[in-house]
């Protein structure tokens, strides 16, 4: 739809040129097109972030309401704004723990996948080995099964080495790699053009140089999305830290934010706005790193 | 000249020495079905006395002199799964070999391959048969053995079994070289070849060691719950293949969830990466104001954690208080009852889904950001128009991410569970239409405690999801395009 | 060279392949060797260890016990800690420690399996009643017969301790326990006119709903008057009170009974309901319920409820605003109800002893004052229904609108247990009727309920096979 007004105001002004001023309006159409489709495109937007945040502005105002509201008022105003109600929240649990337990799982998972991921997606791309592409498939595969059947194996096989209720078994696994961010990394590399490691072994550079000194900076997009996924896949881990884990010392966030969900009901202002509270590093992080992930790296062009 | 009589008569003499090897081996697994008693407890082997004597109702005599056995194989279903297929690989081993002595050279080679696969399966079936006897602590007197003087535990027919496949499989080996030596096919690998081979297993090395100590396992003792009767606490009996036909004739909700997963699959995964494209393409151009705020509100919904996110929903889906229907209701038009009309349910989680796919439009717009700008340049000077320009450089400069959102998406999208778990509370929502595959087998594993069940089920999703992936694996050839490749998969 | 090496490396991984196995088969051989061995010989074992351990009184080590339990919340969780606390100090001598770990409701059970399947659970998990039979069949509870303290069975009422009884031997000790009660808005009866001591039985109920709704259906936010669907109510109640049930014995089940006279009826009369108000209205406000956005009951979108006696605690604390005057009765017997007082569905928490958990008879310690003791302080400060006889006696509770007949409908509020063959046979019933009064996708009550028998049956054989072969 868009396409089409472009070409349509393009064919419009086309219509009334002259030759002799053709330069001159063509700089001028652009320039009309674009602003045109700017605003076509960012009234869109907008429209589809009311929608987006309608549900978060329920949130909050859930969060907000009394108790004796918030059974009956089902309105997006509360009657009165109750904004003690995130520090009830905060102080129902221990939150501080749970926050610093949570934030080192997050630090300690991040690098791990870093790390891992990029080598070894480094190793799927530009490596030639004996049966990689069976390999391959192997970890494809490891995506396909639904992970309900091998948690209790799992368990038990953490149990015998002693990892239960320690955070071993929600750290180490990071350091081995996801079949998600292997692929993911694996066609990013593919996507980077052979040249630019061909003239850095010409000039002596060793894998690993190549990798971190030309890929890595070229995949920075992606590695950054990698590193968002990571850090709100780990904030948001539920699972995990409840199977393993057994002294509530070592609690994250998300098994904070259980508690208050209980037989009797939930407690439902509490429970949205310790919800938003543990959203918000995860969207200040993204926020901040959304330039990492837009930003492409000015690439100096090896022709041909 | 010598040399070459040398080589050429060991090229005759070995695949006869292999078919003779593989002859032995099957004549080892079929004699106790001929005279037990005297020769078995030598060789000593009960699972494939068993596998014999279940199917063959054979050897009741036997049966009867070593009592302890037959009790030993009720319960312990990993010496019946090995039993099993020992029995179907010595089968095998033996028609390979058989094939290998053949004048053709086809059958040869073809015979060649499927001996070297099947004794190394023999090997490792033998391996994990010797270790469960071994640690069974089974008592030798129970079983009667003492009776003919025998002290050991280890039954030496497995051991002589394991020996035998080991051979072959060597053997086997030798004799490819030879071959491919022969035909002057043989590539030594060159040292650079074999340090690039090194590096290579080096870099993945992370991976493999994660695998094997942490997922191979898991999965291995899930693959073999699927064919027993396995209760988690208490009991785990063999079952044969009795999951899996049971799932297929005697289970209504296993086709009613394939459905319902399968609905969901083909409706969501191409809405939800169209949305997708359509946001990262919008928030790729320049000319649109504020974008640093858009791409924080797109993306924000799928950062929420599960929980809140369902209740939320619930909410919104309400049929009378809920903000989608008092839109609805705005717009004139009567919405349905969303969550508990069992026609709008799956519409309901569809729609849920494409309010989170900030995450898959951050990876596009990532690789829609790294698609250099000089191509777009060429491009124009050429003349290419918007769609052309999408068609002939976006399309194909993104191909690889595009690819991995696809494939990602669908086998994401057939294993959904958190949704549909909360939404309906556990059960399969109204009229079991929110019951999808994986939530079933969560039911089956976590509610009925019937693990055995849950593993058949979740290995015939993984099948199922397998083939689909190879499939696109396939079509991705013609399509996709990586810039860094040399044509690789 | 090359081919040494790969033989090398397959053979190394083969070896480590089965090494492994071994360990995760051990692991699992235990359990099963441990099941044969338990009807063997638990009590020698029993008499063992204690017979060890009052040698050791003098040089006791200090045991540290964990109690798992869903109870997180702001609201539960200061009185677990109080318990908690008082049982150290109790036991402070012996040198028993207790620990409470939350454990988040829902997945309480997962975790508690995978423990048990590993071999290190916690020492006292809360679980649901009416699954200790399945339980104990199973190998997840702990025999506890012989380390209970002597007497402790009369300190309860009768019927939960033969709940956590099977076969004989006790595995596990009741904690609490609900009933389920009508709810009904004062103000809303007194406009109409109707006075509930005249509700007598399921006829009187429809006239009642049918006055309501002539007075105030389309008035206001007013949606229906009465649907058994809603709230925390269901068929399991109305079935026990009108005689049936899923079984034919609700302590030992044996003999499925879906289809029986009084299931029929039972689901005949909900029909009703479910036909009084059409499917777009009941839908509407099962989506209101479930939202929990806002409460049915409070906003006046209904005039009566059914909900667990512990609703009076919610409608204390959220009433503030809503300000409803409420009163509680019991739904009427129906027809077939053998003695004609109204009876309903009671569930409830026991504390469990998981197979496995190491000091067993500390753990029963734990267990026994959680239930007594315990319970007590629990009935105070949570105003909730115990088990122990004790406890009971709540001053506390005395003053709440609803108590008094909560606690005389306690005499007539029965449990189930779970057939161990079909343990989630209720979940095909629910399906039946679900499909009759929720989804509106049949209208034949028999031909549910028969369908609902044939699957209970049919999986009570397959599962019948497995055991007996």
């Amino acid at each position: 739809m868009m396409e089409e007004s472009k070409v349509k105001v393009e064919n419009k002004m086309k219509k009334n040129e002259t030759k002799k001023s053709r330069n001159i309006k063509l700089s001028e159409s652009i320039h009309f097109r674009q602003t045109v489709t700017g605003t076509i495109g960012t009234i869109v937007l907008l429209l589809g972030s009311i929608i987006v945040l309608y549900p978060l502005a329920w949130m909050l105002a859930t969060a907000l309401k009394s108790d004796a509201e918030v059974m009956i008022n089902p309105s997006l105003i509360p009657w009165k704004f109750h904004w003690e109600n995130f520090a009830k929240a905060w102080n129902s649990a221990p939150f501080d723990i749970y926050l610093r337990n949570t934030l080192f799982l997050t630090v300690c998972n991040l690098v791990g996948v870093l790390l891992s991921n990029t080598l070894v997606a480094y190793g799927f791309a530009k490596m030639e080995f004996k049966g990689k592409d069976a390999i391959f498939i192997c970890v494809l595969g490891t995506m396909m099964i639904p992970g309900m059947v091998t948690m209790i194996p799992s368990y038990v096989l953490f149990s015998k080495i002693g990892w239960v209720g320690t955070y071993l078994p929600l750290i180490v696994p990071a350091f081995t790699g996801s079949a998600y961010n292997i692929f993911l990394l694996r066609q990013a590399f593919m996507g980077i053009n052979q040249a630019y490691s061909d003239a850095a072994k010409i000039e002596g550079a060793g894998e690993l140089k190549i990798l971190s000194k030309i890929y890595v900076p070229l995949a920075r997009p992606v590695l950054t999305t990698i590193a968002v996924f990571s850090f709100n896949g780990t904030w948001n881990d539920y699972f995990g830290p409840m199977l393993y884990l057994n002294d509530e010392k070592l609690y994250t966030l998300q098994l904070g934010l259980r508690t208050f969900r209980g037989t009797a009901g939930v407690e439902w202002q509490k429970f949205m706005a310790a919800s938003l509270i543990v959203l918000i590093p995860t969207v200040i992080l993204y926020f901040f790193m959304q330039k990492y992930i837009i930003q492409s790296v000015a690439i100096g062009g090896i022709k041909g | 000249m010598k040399e070459k009589n040398d080589q050429k008569s060991s090229l005759i003499l070995m695949p006869k020495i292999i078919t003779l090897l593989s002859i032995i081996t099957f004549a080892v697994l079929i004699i106790p079905y001929f005279n037990p008693v005297r020769f078995l407890p030598q060789l000593g082997d009960w699972s494939y006395l068993y596998f014999l004597g279940n199917s063959m109702q054979v050897d009741k005599q036997f049966i009867a002199a070593f009592p302890g056995i037959r009790e030993f194989f009720a319960n312990n279903a990993i010496a019946v799964f090995c039993g099993y297929f020992i029995g179907i690989f010595t089968v095998a081993q033996f028609i390979s070999g058989l094939f290998i002595s053949s004048k053709k050279a086809n059958k040869s080679a073809r015979g060649l391959m499927l001996l070297m696969i099947f004794s190394a399966l023999n090997f490792a079936a033998n391996l994990i048969l010797i270790a469960d006897i071994c640690s069974a602590n089974i008592n030798v007197e129970k079983l009667g053995y003492s009776q003919l003087g025998i002290r050991y535990e280890i039954p030496i027919g497995t051991v002589v079994f394991m020996m035998l496949a080991l051979t072959q499989f060597i053997l086997g080996k030798i004799y490819r070289k030879k071959l491919l030596i022969e035909k002057g096919l043989y590539i030594k690998m060159t040292h650079s070849q074999r340090v690039e081979n090194a590096k290579g297993y080096a870099f993945i090395a992370p991976y493999i060691i994660g695998f094997t100590c942490f997922t191979a396992l898991p999965l291995i003792f899930s693959f073999f719950s699927s064919f027993t009767y396995y209760n988690i606490t208490a009991v785990q009996k063999w079952y044969g293949i009795r999951n899996f036909t049971n799932l297929f004739t005697k289970d209504e909700y296993f086709w009613k969830s394939l459905y319902n997963t399968g609905w969901y699959v083909l409706i969501s995964v191409p809405l939800a990466i169209l949305f997708a494209m359509a946001l990262a393409l919008l928030m790729n151009m320049k000319s649109i104001k504020g974008l640093r705020y858009f791409r924080t509100v797109y993306y924000l919904p799928s950062v929420l954690s599960g929980v809140a996110v369902f209740l939320l929903w619930q909410w919104i889906l309400d049929p009378t208080a809920g903000l989608l229907n008092n839109g609805l209701s705005m717009l004139g038009i009567q919405g349905p009852a969303w969550l508990f009309d069992a026609k709008w349910t799956k519409p309901s989680l569809v729609l849920m889904k494409l309010w989170g796919v900030g995450g898959n439009t951050i990876i596009l717009l990532s690789a829609l950001q790294s698609v250099p700008q000089e191509l777009y340049d060429a491009g124009a000077v050429d003349g290419a128009t918007g769609m052309k320009k999408f068609l002939h450089i976006t399309l194909p400069m993104i191909s690889p991410t595009l690819f991995f959102v696809i494939v990602t998406g669908v086998s994401g999208a057939f294993q959904v569970f958190d949704s549909a778990y909360i939404m309906a509370n556990g059960t399969g929502g109204p009229n079991n239409s929110m019951l999808f595959y994986n939530l079933y087998l969560f039911n089956t594993a976590m509610k009925d405690q019937q693990m055995g069940l849950a593993s058949a089920m979740a290995w015939i999703l993984f099948a199922i999801i397998m083939v689909i992936t190879v499939i696109q694996m396939i079509g991705s050839k013609k399509w996709v395009y990586y810039e860094g490749g040399k044509d690789k998969k | 060279m090359k081919k040494i090496k790969s033989f090398i490396m397959f053979g190394l991984c083969m070896a480590l392949l089965s090494f492994a196995l071994v360990g995760c088969s051990k692991g699992k051989k235990e359990t099963d060797s441990d099941k044969a061995g338990i009807d063997a010989e638990p009590t020698q074992a029993v008499k063992d260890e204690k017979e060890e351990s009052k040698e050791e009184t003098g040089d006791k080590k200090p045991v540290t016990l964990r109690l798992w339990a869903h109870w997180g919340s702001e609201q539960r969780r200061p009185t677990i800690d109080k318990i908690i606390q008082k049982f150290n100090e109790k036991y402070a001598d012996q040198k028993i420690t207790a620990e409470y770990v939350y454990v988040p409701f829902g997945d309480i059970e997962t975790k508690m399996i995978a423990s048990v399947t590993a071999g290190n659970p916690a020492n006292v998990v809360i679980s649901a009643i009416e699954d200790t039979n399945v339980k104990a069949m199973r190998n997840q509870a702990m025999d506890i017969t012989d380390y209970l303290s002597d007497g402790v069975a009369e300190k309860f009422y009768e019927k939960y301790w033969d709940m956590v009884t099977y076969e004989d031997r006790v595995y596990a000790v009741p904690f609490n326990t609900d009933t389920r009660l009508v709810f009904y808005n004062k103000t809303m009866f007194k406009e109409a006119g109707i006075n509930v001591e005249d509700i007598k039985t399921w006829d009187d109920m429809i006239n009642v709903c049918k006055k309501l709704d002539e007075k105030f259906m389309g008035k206001g936010d007013y949606m229906l008057a009465f649907n058994p669907v809603l709230g925390n109510f269901g068929f399991d109640t109305l079935a026990i009170n009108n005689g049936g049930g899923n079984f034919d014995d609700p302590m030992n089940p044996n003999l499925p009974t879906a289809n029986s006279k009084q299931n029929i009826e039972t689901l005949e009369h909900m029909k009703v309901y479910a036909d009084m108000y059409g499917q777009d209205l009941v839908q509407q406000a099962m989506a209101a319920n479930a939202g929990g956005a806002q409460d049915l009951f409070l906003s006046g979108k209904v005039a009566m409820i059914g909900q667990v006696c512990n609703y009076i605690a919610t409608i204390e604390k959220y009433n503030a605003e809503a300000k409803v005057d409420y009163g509680v009765f019991a739904y009427p017997a129906g027809p077939s109800n053998p003695t004609g007082e109204p009876a309903a569905w009671g569930g409830g928490f026991v504390c469990t002893v998981p197979y496995g958990a190491e000091n067993p008879q500390e753990s029963t310690l734990l267990a026994e004052f959680m239930a007594t003791e315990g319970a007590a302080i629990w009935a105070q400060e949570q105003k909730d229904v115990m088990c122990s006889t004790e406890a009971n006696e709540n001053p506390a509770m005395a003053s709440s609108v609803g108590w008094k007949e909560t606690i005389a409908l306690m005499e007539n509020t029965n449990g189930t247990r779970r057939h161990p063959y079909a343990p989630n046979a209720g979940q095909f019933m629910a399906e039946a009727v679900d499909s009759i009064v929720k989804n509106y996708t049949a209208t034949d009550v028999e031909a549910a309920l028969n369908t609902a028998q044939e699957q209970i049956e049919a999986k009570i054989e397959e599962e019948k096979f497995i055991f007996g072969e």
